[in-house]
């Protein structure tokens, strides 16, 4: 899933300066997961706004998702009837929004943060940088485009120690260092007998705004 | 009688200590607009209960607002005279007139001013509440016990004796556990019966009774569902076979060991634990000539639980009787503080056991026959040098090996030593944190025969209150899931203190199950989409509380915090200032969004009192509490309202000083903070 944190409120405070009216927006999906956008999130921060700028009047609304035009529909009376959205879905959420009521002042009321496992309640980590080419196939199941700070794809480097990431050796664990073990594991660290060639960063961010098109599916 | 009046209000004298100190007759004038006002002298009383039933059913009053005492009595006697006149129990609120007003306020016209505006706000929780049909789904009368050793056929037995048929699991190839192997470490069972002997009775009613399915060599590894309606898988040389039971009896066992090799000593036949020792004495087949003086050396890494030093005293006096060795006995303490043990002492004196007491861990050396131990006495002051070629350690008993799997698999809380059994008052000896899972004997404690087969029958008896079908559980006031709000996030199942939440894959929703939830709250106060309410205690009925908040809000956990304030009336002390309480079923309940209605609604303070963390009748919910306060007050900081004044405070229901400290506390952090709306940061 994507995960976000809510930016500090102070920061939601000064964007909406000189707005009336503002919608406090959540985002059922994604966010509502990693407790940062949903229905509750909502709530806390409208009611905070409210605490805070007594002149405003603070309303909500949690749709299904923000990145499905249909689902805007739900907030639509609502958006039209406000002065600025505050949008607490991830960046491609609050663009849209953006775009759908284009004309409408939208901000953003999330720091949008990576595409994230559960570890346990309440840890999430980064598992994908949706880089367009997987290679989880050759290494283990663990990523090195994420997993490894470098984004090495023939590690590890010299700042491995105690399988720890010289990036900062208390949080952060060695990617490499995983896949070794994890191959070791699988009986497959042969694997690593072969050199990955450079990695074509053009599928990922390095070739532009990406677009996917299912010519099956177009209507 | 009247038309349209949706709602009786019913006021009580309290044989006038109410009415002595709130104008009652200016209450009812100010409600009698809008309410059916039905007043009585003593509402409690068997008349009064008559009188709440009679005025429902004249009136047709569909709900009812009782102001008189504390919510904390007379609940159940209420909700029974409200059924009685078909008017369904949710639909009854109270409204505390006595306790925390009439008790609590000394000027009457103070207190009536204040009485007034407590029943305002019950009758707007009241509007709120709707009624409730309570789920009388028949549990599966069929338990599941798992382990052979003496609890867990104790508990087959009873259990097959009441009727309920059981499945017994057993991981090894022959019934008896511990006791059957080891003697004389054991007390005898209650009747004077040999341990062995004991053991093996059971053994033979087990074996015999059709009602018990005896699966030998068999664990459990896989349990689904809820008590009631348990699905066990369970693997058997036959292969994987399914059960479904109503309740689960745990009585996996303990394991022992001794880290010989920690004081320097190999492993040899002059050299063993108690429950090594334990099967050679059971079988007789130790020679006098290897043990002519024995010694036992308890105490050497942590204290030697009471099973090991009674064990020890009834090896050592066996010992002198049968071989007329000589037998030392060296301990920091000699522990015995049970019923029919502390009389072991006496007879190893007797018998001519000497045991020597020592602060200082013995020095210990020995070539693998003979063996020297060094100790300084601790009586005499003394060092004394025995020589043994038989010594015996206590052993240390650790959960059976099989505990971390069913942990598992059973989804329940270990104790602080790994031992089955959450660390928590509320919970009985035999009871784990989910409702129809059950421990006995020594993996939940380090347990004697007569201990374990005490556990076996209390564990039996709750299995009895949930079979017969007649406890509901506290039906009512239980955590109710919007399937359409619903995202499968998994919050409310991870925290459930009570694991009574699942999967629905047919709804793609959560579902709890009643009579598994425990109605702590916890759930519904975590979930991040808001599809979870409490029934009774739902967002919109806490909050219709506190519409005009006041100054102080205080939200209060009623197995404590309230109970305190309560107190506080009961014993005519006043308290400094006018707060507004609020009741929730557990600290667990406070959702981190009540925090920020208040001060969004005017009020100035907001406290949080609850149990302290280790007496939480719902075992995390304090804890969660704390842990959303710490955030409420993050939130609160980023946008310039002071931290203080969000006031958490622990207490136990007997603290009445406590609380009326926190008040003051409270209303000194506001005298000295001023305003709240100075602070803020636009």
């Amino acid at each position: 899933m994507i995960v976000g944190e809510r930016k500090p409120i102070d920061e939601i405070i000064k964007m909406i300066e000189g707005y009336k009216k503002v919608l406090v927006m959540g985002c059922g999906t994604c966010v509502t997961v990693c407790h940062a956008g949903g229905e509750k999130e909502v709530g806390l921060l409208a009611s905070a706004l409210r605490i805070a700028c007594k002149d405003k009047e603070i309303i909500e609304c949690t749709i299904e998702r923000q990145c499905d035009m249909e689902f805007m529909d739900d907030a639509r009376e609502k958006v039209v009837e406000c002065d600025a959205v505050v949008s607490m879905a991830c960046g491609a959420g609050v663009q849209f929004v953006s775009d759908v009521f284009e004309g409408k002042a939208v901000f953003p009321a999330l720091n949008t943060t990576f595409y994230a496992v559960t570890e346990e309640q309440g840890v999430w980590a980064e598992y994908c940088q949706g880089c367009g080419n997987c290679v989880l196939h050759l290494t283990g199941g663990i990523c090195p485009v994420a997993r490894c700070s470098k984004s090495l794809m023939n590690g590890p480097c010299g700042g491995s120690v105690d399988g720890k990431c010289e990036v900062d050796p208390k949080n952060i664990d060695c990617g490499w260092h995983q896949i070794v073990e994890r191959l070791t594991k699988l009986g497959k660290l042969d694997s690593l007998d072969e050199l990955m060639p450079y990695k074509d960063w053009s599928s990922a961010r390095d070739g532009g705004p990406r677009k996917m098109i299912r010519e099956d599916l177009l209507l | 009688m009247s038309e349209n009046k949706d709602t009786a209000l019913f006021i009580c004298d309290c044989g006038g200590t109410i009415s002595q100190s709130i104008d009652l007759g200016k209450v009812e004038d100010k409600f009698k607009e809008t309410t059916e006002v039905c007043r009585h002298s003593a509402l409690c009383s068997p008349d009064g209960r008559l009188f709440i039933t009679d005025s429902l059913e004249k009136s047709g009053c569909e709900r009812a607002v009782i102001a008189a005492c504390s919510p904390t009595m007379f609940q159940q006697e209420f909700k029974q005279a409200a059924n009685k006149a078909a008017v369904n129990e949710c639909m009854i609120s109270r409204a505390n007139i006595r306790e925390q007003c009439a008790w609590t306020t000394p000027k009457k016209s103070k207190a009536t001013k204040a009485a007034v505006s407590i029943i305002e706000d019950s009758l707007k929780r009241c509007s709120l509440q709707e009624q409730f049909k309570p789920l009388r789904e028949k549990p599966v009368k069929k338990a599941l016990v798992i382990g052979g050793g003496v609890a867990g056929m104790k508990a087959a037995k009873l259990l097959a004796e009441s009727g309920i048929p059981v499945a017994l699991v057993e991981k090894e190839a022959q019934l008896g556990g511990n006791s059957a192997k080891l003697g004389y470490v054991y007390q005898q069972g209650r009747n004077g019966d040999s341990p062995g002997h004991v053991a093996q009775s059971l053994i033979d009613y087990v074996q015999a009774e059709s009602k018990i399915e005896l699966m030998l060599e068999s664990g459990l590894v896989s349990l689904q569902g809820q008590v009631g309606n348990f699905s066990a898988s369970i693997n058997t040389p036959k292969g994987k076979v399914s059960q479904i039971i109503g309740a689960i009896i745990v009585a996996a066992g303990y394991q022992s060991s001794y880290p010989l090799e920690k004081l320097g000593l190999d492993r040899t036949t002059a050299l063993l634990s108690l429950m090594e020792l334990g099967p050679i004495l059971a079988a007789g087949k130790l020679r006098r000539e290897k043990c002519r003086r024995v010694a036992f050396v308890l105490d050497m890494f942590h204290q030697d639980s009471r099973l090991i030093c009674a064990g020890a005293l009834r090896s050592a006096i066996m010992f002198r009787e049968k071989y007329n060795n000589e037998v030392y006995f060296i301990c920091k303490s000699v522990r015995v503080n049970a019923e029919g043990l502390e009389i072991l002492y006496q007879k190893a004196r007797d018998a001519g056991v000497v045991v020597v007491k020592f602060d200082e861990n013995p020095k210990i050396i020995s070539d693998g026959l003979n063996t020297q131990i060094e100790v300084n006495d601790a009586w005499s002051g003394g060092p004394i040098v025995i020589q043994s070629d038989l010594t015996v350690f206590g052993d240390l008993l650790t959960p059976n090996s099989s505990v971390d799997g069913l942990k598992q698999i059973l989804n329940v809380d270990l104790g602080p030593q790994s031992f089955f059994q959450d660390d928590n008052v509320w919970l009985s000896p035999v009871m784990s944190n989910r409702r129809g899972i059950y421990f006995a004997g020594g993996c939940r404690a380090e347990r004697d025969i007569p201990e374990s087969m005490l556990d076996a029958e209390s564990a039996v008896q709750e299995i009895g209150r949930i079979f017969s079908g007649k406890d509901d559980f506290g039906a009512a006031e239980k955590a109710v899931i919007d399937t359409d709000k619903c995202i499968l996030c998994l919050t409310c199942i991870r925290s459930c203190p009570h694991k009574a939440i699942d999967i629905d894959y047919n709804t793609e929703a959560a579902v709890v199950t009643e009579r598994a939830c425990w109605g702590c709250g916890v759930c519904s106060a975590e979930c991040p989409a808001k599809a979870i309410q409490h029934r009774n205690f739902t967002d919109d009925e806490i909050l219709a509380e506190t519409e005009n908040p006041g100054r102080i809000v205080a939200f209060c956990c009623v197995n404590s915090a309230y109970k305190a304030a309560d107190l506080v009336g009961t014993l005519r002390m006043e308290l400094p200032c006018e707060v507004k309480i609020v009741p929730v079923p557990c600290a667990g309940k406070i959702d981190t969004l009540y925090i920020l209605k208040e001060f969004e609604r005017g009020a100035e303070g907001v406290m949080l009192l609850f149990c302290h963390e280790d007496t939480c009748q719902y075992i995390s919910g304090s804890t969660r509490a704390a842990q959303r306060s710490e955030y409420a007050k993050s939130i609160m900081q980023q946008i310039g309202l002071e931290p203080e004044r969000l006031l958490i405070g622990r207490m136990t229901a007997m603290d009445k000083d406590k609380f009326v400290e926190q008040v003051q506390q409270m209303k000194s952090i506001l005298e000295n903070l001023g305003k709240k709306d100075k602070a803020l940061k636009s």
